[in-house]
């Protein structure tokens, strides 16, 4: 079978050639995912050349219609040979499957919507910015304590119960659930955004747990220490690497919201199509150590590493993400607690935690963030859960997270007096 | 059933071939304990089953097996207390002796030898019986010379001879690697029927996750000469295949955290 891939102005095209059978389905199943992995989301298969289908190929077909008409983006097969269109019109899938030939449109952006466009770096990188609330603001806030924990002096009791309902992100160390320590989970890294809490317990197993916001359900934890933003959002981007670079850096995108918000601190969520991730996850929780015993020091080598996991390289190649994060500029992010570097120079401060699923194409256009990140834990395993890091160490650094495209809630950070 | 405490083995002292294969392993294993050992290359984990057979000396440890303190035993007095399969089909069994000659020495091994039929009818009754649960039509070819069989047949067989008197002991060292994955599979049933019906306390060596999740009722990993990782009971029984790989990865990097990552991280982590 020949694949051969075509770019036109307002779709992509695949003309296929030959049989399409179990063995070849896989070669194009292959094709057509790597096409949507690209950005492409109107996708139109030109099979006037294919002399035969079969239910295996039928299943590749219906399987990439439903995945992009999930996403509002279009896939049909034009010009099919009359042994296509009898197979497809006798398995009643004429409707899903048989596009009209002739130019496709992609869907238009809903009506009222007139999104500004910034560029984000030298290399080509965009966004369209839309403005959500021009009002809207995060609230910073840091429950528990940090120092105590990271010296391991802190019991359970000292950490502070938090809800995480649909307007509160926040991330740190603590355990879902909100009863005596026999009822909560180990302690770990978490991230918590529109009524999803994710954590990992540091327990070495890295497999991640989540409460999700249901009915009167509100997820509820215990933290250790950690950042809390309680507001909502004033603009969204939706960032695009571009086609001159493989992939955008975390540190890019954290300054372009400093930059189209106008702020020196701002608190974002980003679901986000993935090239890579590079961080470290806990091991072991700190903490629970009587208050008289000597203070810890986790980051002493070579005891960090029962500590610590750290990827030094490539993590969650290709995966779709949930990120949450405060960022802020150099003077402001140097006196905010938790705030760390997060370029060598000094210049940005951040935090960030990501929680990664496998990929999934995200919808073009203005989203909502609650209806995108539903779909993730109701379809979707959490993967892993990572504390984003730069690995900026000469020669053996593996550089920053970095990811394709996807969407950027933020809002500028306001502090209690 | 089985304690090894603190074994350390270094070959070659003083070359440049210096090698620290244990560096202090300790396991504890009551009876009827079916434990996998799981590595990679060079992890230790044959060495570590070597040392249990006493194939040589320990440089610092003990090993107790059945009651008694087994270290400085040499390995054929071990072998009354322990049935050992290993990786080559053809080490286990003599290629020129028929399937019934191999299972009659295995029958009497440890026995005092005396001048006698190798194959009266009583023996060769239990033969056929033992055999033909295997379930691999060989009990109507017990004259056929061993040699003449496939390695997945051959190791079922040696697997049978090193369990025909209920060892103390079951050592499998990797006994599935050299086959094909059929045969394999045929030999790993055969294993965990063996095992199960005679309760076998048993050690066994794989670098496969897919055996080491499936089989045994608990798992130790293997790093460097020591142990990395032990799973026992639920632990082991909720691990797959996929979270052992995940526990390899973490290994990895475990070893690529070094000083300037430390110090990167004590820089930005918090």
């Amino acid at each position: 079978m020949e694949i051969t891939r075509t770019a036109r102005a307002a779709h992509f095209e695949i003309k296929l050639k030959g049989r399409m059978d179990a063995t070849w389905s896989d070669h194009v199943a292959r094709a057509l995912a790597e096409c949507v992995q690209s950005g492409q989301h109107v996708i139109l298969v030109d099979m006037a050349e294919v002399d035969y289908i079969s239910s295996a190929g039928i299943r590749i077909l219906v399987l990439h219609a439903r995945q992009l008409n999930k996403i509002q983006g279009r896939f049909g097969v034009i010009n099919a040979s009359s042994s296509v269109r009898k197979v497809l019109e006798l398995a009643g899938l004429d409707g899903l499957l048989l596009a009209h030939a002739g130019p496709a449109t992609a869907p238009a952006s809903p009506a009222g919507v007139s999104p500004g466009r910034v560029v984000l770096s030298e290399a080509g990188a965009t966004a369209e910015v839309f403005e959500l609330d021009p009002k809207a603001t995060l609230c910073a806030d840091w429950p528990g304590n940090s120092a105590a924990w990271f010296e391991g002096r802190a019991q359970t009791e000292a950490s502070a119960t938090v809800e995480f309902p649909a307007n509160v992100i926040g991330l740190g160390l603590g355990a879902l659930g909100s009863g005596d320590a026999a009822n909560t989970q180990p302690f770990g890294e978490f991230l918590a955004a529109a009524g999803a809490a994710v954590c990992q317990p540091a327990d070495g197993s890295n497999k991640p747990d989540y409460m999700l916001l249901q009915g009167s359900l509100i997820p509820t934890m215990k933290v250790a220490y950690g950042m809390v933003g309680r507001g909502g959002f004033r603009r969204l981007l939706r960032f695009d690497k571009g086609p001159q670079q493989p992939s955008l850096p975390l540190s890019t995108l954290a300054r372009a919201c400093l930059d189209t918000l106008g702020t020196e601190a701002a608190g974002l969520v980003v679901v986000a199509e993935t090239a890579s991730l590079i961080g470290a996850s806990l091991q072991k929780a700190p903490g629970g150590q009587p208050a008289a015993s000597p203070a810890q020091d986790i980051f002493a080598f070579p005891e960090i590493r029962d500590w610590l996991s750290f990827t030094a390289e490539a993590a969650f190649v290709n995966s779709t993400c949930l990120i949450v994060g405060f960022a802020a500029a150099k003077g402001v992010g140097a006196s905010l607690r938790l705030l760390k570097p997060l370029v060598r120079s000094g210049e940005l401060y951040g935090h960030f935690h990501a929680a990664a699923f496998p990929y999934r194409p995200l919808r073009k256009g203005k989203v909502d963030l609650a209806h995108t990140i539903q779909p993730l834990f109701e379809s979707e395993q959490v993967l892993g859960l990572i504390h984003l890091l730069n690995d900026w160490r000469e020669l053996s650094g593996a550089g920053e997270s970095r990811f394709q495209r996807g969407a950027c809630w933020c809002s500028p950070l306001t502090f209690q007096a | 059933m089985l304690t090894v405490s603190n074994l350390r083995k270094t070959f070659n002292v003083g070359t440049v071939n210096e090698v620290r294969a244990l560096r202090g392993v300790s396991l504890e294993l009551p009876e009827g304990a079916f434990l996998v050992i799981l590595g990679g290359n060079g992890s230790g984990k044959s060495t570590l089953l070597n040392a249990v057979a006493g194939s040589f000396r320990l440089d610092a440890g003990e090993i107790h097996l059945a009651g008694q303190k087994v270290t400085r035993w040499p390995e054929h007095r071990r072998a009354r207390l322990i049935g050992r399969v290993f990786q080559n089909p053809f080490t286990g069994t003599a290629p020129t002796m028929s399937i019934a000659e191999n299972l009659a020495l295995a029958a009497r091994r440890g026995q005092r030898r005396k001048l006698g039929w190798a194959l009266p009818r009583n023996l060769m009754d239990e033969l056929r019986d033992r055999v033909s649960q295997l379930k691999m039509s060989l009990e109507d070819r017990l004259d056929n010379a061993i040699g003449t069989l496939s390695g997945g047949q051959r190791q079922a067989l040696t697997l049978l001879m090193a369990t025909w008197l209920k060892p103390a002991l079951l050592l499998l060292d990797e006994h599935t690697a050299a086959l094909d994955p059929k045969s394999a599979d045929l030999v790993l049933r055969v294993t965990e029927e063996i095992i199960t019906r005679h309760r076998l306390t048993t050690l066994m060596v794989t670098h496969s996750m897919q055996q080491a999740a499936n089989l045994g009722d608990r798992i130790v990993i293997m790093h460097k000469g020591a142990v990395a990782y032990r799973f026992t009971g639920a632990d082991k029984q909720r691990l797959g295949a996929n979270d052992l790989l995940a526990r390899f990865e973490d290994l990895r990097r475990r070893e690529m955290l070094d000083e300037t990552a430390a110090a990167l991280l004590r820089e930005t982590y918090l």
